[in-house]
């Protein structure tokens, strides 16, 4: 009871935050007690009526609003830019891997030596894999974000869950994928793979899978 | 009462079976820009995030970015004399992605493509991926979240997608 308390008051803090965020950040003037100039501008506003608690729709006139119309100046200082992107709400698990938490797969081939004696087995280092198992998929907008590096060894990462699927190569990788799978993603699958057999000297992965609320 | 509810429904999802060293359950935010979103200052480009709900406890933060663009080539290719100059021809597509909050250094990276050629190139168009990761408590002075990406070395960039989150663990 207590863990659920904390992510309770932890995920009400993100999420009241938007409000004052934009507020904070562009500094609206306001022109009547709870009414921001934003949405006075945007198209009617109420405004209230003196004792009775009445309020009149009222007709705005823009040009008025100079500070807030214009367009925003370009000065290079914290916190005087608003180029505001409204953040999405997320909450889910992030792994954190390295080289140490995958399995290193090979390509197998027998060697038949011409003289009779017994097949020998050669493996190749083919690349590395780890299965993550996943709960909590019900069919909601998930968001799946990898991303991580193998120290210049040059490598394809495949990765999939359900319906899920996405690949990179290179010796970072950048996958960013919002997308509903239907309920389909129970086992999320990474897969690097590489052609020289010579293995990365280091993986480093962060994996996560959230959802939006 | 309904967002109550909403949370904690989300707060019970994904109990995954906890096979990994490094498995943490986080909320936070997360930020899709591109390039538009950026403000620019010649070949550097700035955005700004607002951060609520830092009381000093750990945030991960988790920047990445591809940045794609034209390289630069030393000699510049001119047809006009010699279309068919024969090098060498330095290539460059070098490109710095920094982040902060409030004034405190999150984390740096910088990548290049450059190439050394024998003539010029037919196309000049790069990307380099831009990865900064880091866990740590600010004491409660992160408030807005700068990054900064900067074309060190290239002729333009043409293309940013910016991925960011900030979470809390919990």
């Amino acid at each position: 009871m207590k863990i659920i308390n904390r992510i309770l008051m932890g995920m009400l803090t993100l999420i009241l935050l938007p409000f004052t965020a934009a507020q904070a950040n562009e500094q609206l003037p306001v022109i009547e007690d709870g009414y921001s100039a934003q949405i006075y501008c945007e198209c009617l506003y109420l405004q209230k009526e003196g004792d009775d608690g009445s309020a009149q729709i009222m007709r705005p006139i823009c040009d008025d609003l100079y500070p807030i119309m214009k367009e925003p100046e370009i000065k290079l200082g914290l916190g005087e830019i608003d180029a505001y992107v409204e953040p999405i709400y997320i909450g889910g698990v992030l792994y954190q891997l390295d080289k140490a938490d995958f399995t290193p797969f090979y390509n197998e081939r027998w060697l038949f030596p011409p003289c009779g004696e017994d097949p020998i087995l050669i493996k190749t280092l083919a690349g590395y894999t780890i299965n993550i198992p996943v709960d909590g998929d019900y069919g909601q907008d998930l968001i799946f974000d990898i991303n991580g590096r193998s120290d210049g060894k040059v490598m394809t990462l495949a990765a999939s869950c359900g319906n899920f699927s996405a690949t990179d190569s290179g010796d970072k990788y950048i996958i960013s994928k919002q997308m509903n799978t239907n309920g389909s993603c129970s086992n999320m699958e990474l897969k690097f793979s590489f052609t020289s057999s010579t293995p990365p000297a280091l993986i480093e992965l962060s994996v996560l899978i959230a959802e939006i609320f | 009462m309904e967002l109550a509810k909403k949370t904690l429904a989300a707060s019970m999802m994904f109990i995954s079976t906890g096979l990994f060293a490094g498995v943490v359950y986080v909320s936070g935010s997360k930020y899709t820009l591109n390039k538009a979103d950026f403000l620019q200052s010649g070949n550097n480009y700035t955005a700004y995030l607002e951060v609520d709900g830092d009381t000093g406890q750990q945030l991960i933060f988790d920047v990445d970015a591809r940045v794609a663009g034209l390289g630069k080539e030393s000699p510049e290719k001119d047809c006009n004399t010699s279309c068919h100059y024969k090098g060498p021809v330095d290539f460059r597509y070098v490109v710095e992605m920094q982040v902060s909050c409030s004034g405190i250094a999150i984390g740096s990276e910088m990548d290049n493509r450059n190439e050394l050629n024998d003539t010029w190139v037919d196309d000049r168009s790069r990307e380099v991926k831009l990865l900064v990761d880091n866990s740590l408590s600010t004491g409660g002075n992160c408030q807005q979240l700068q990054v900064d990406v900067k074309g060190v070395d290239v002729d333009t960039i043409e293309a940013i997608e910016l991925d960011v989150l900030i979470g809390e663990i919990f």
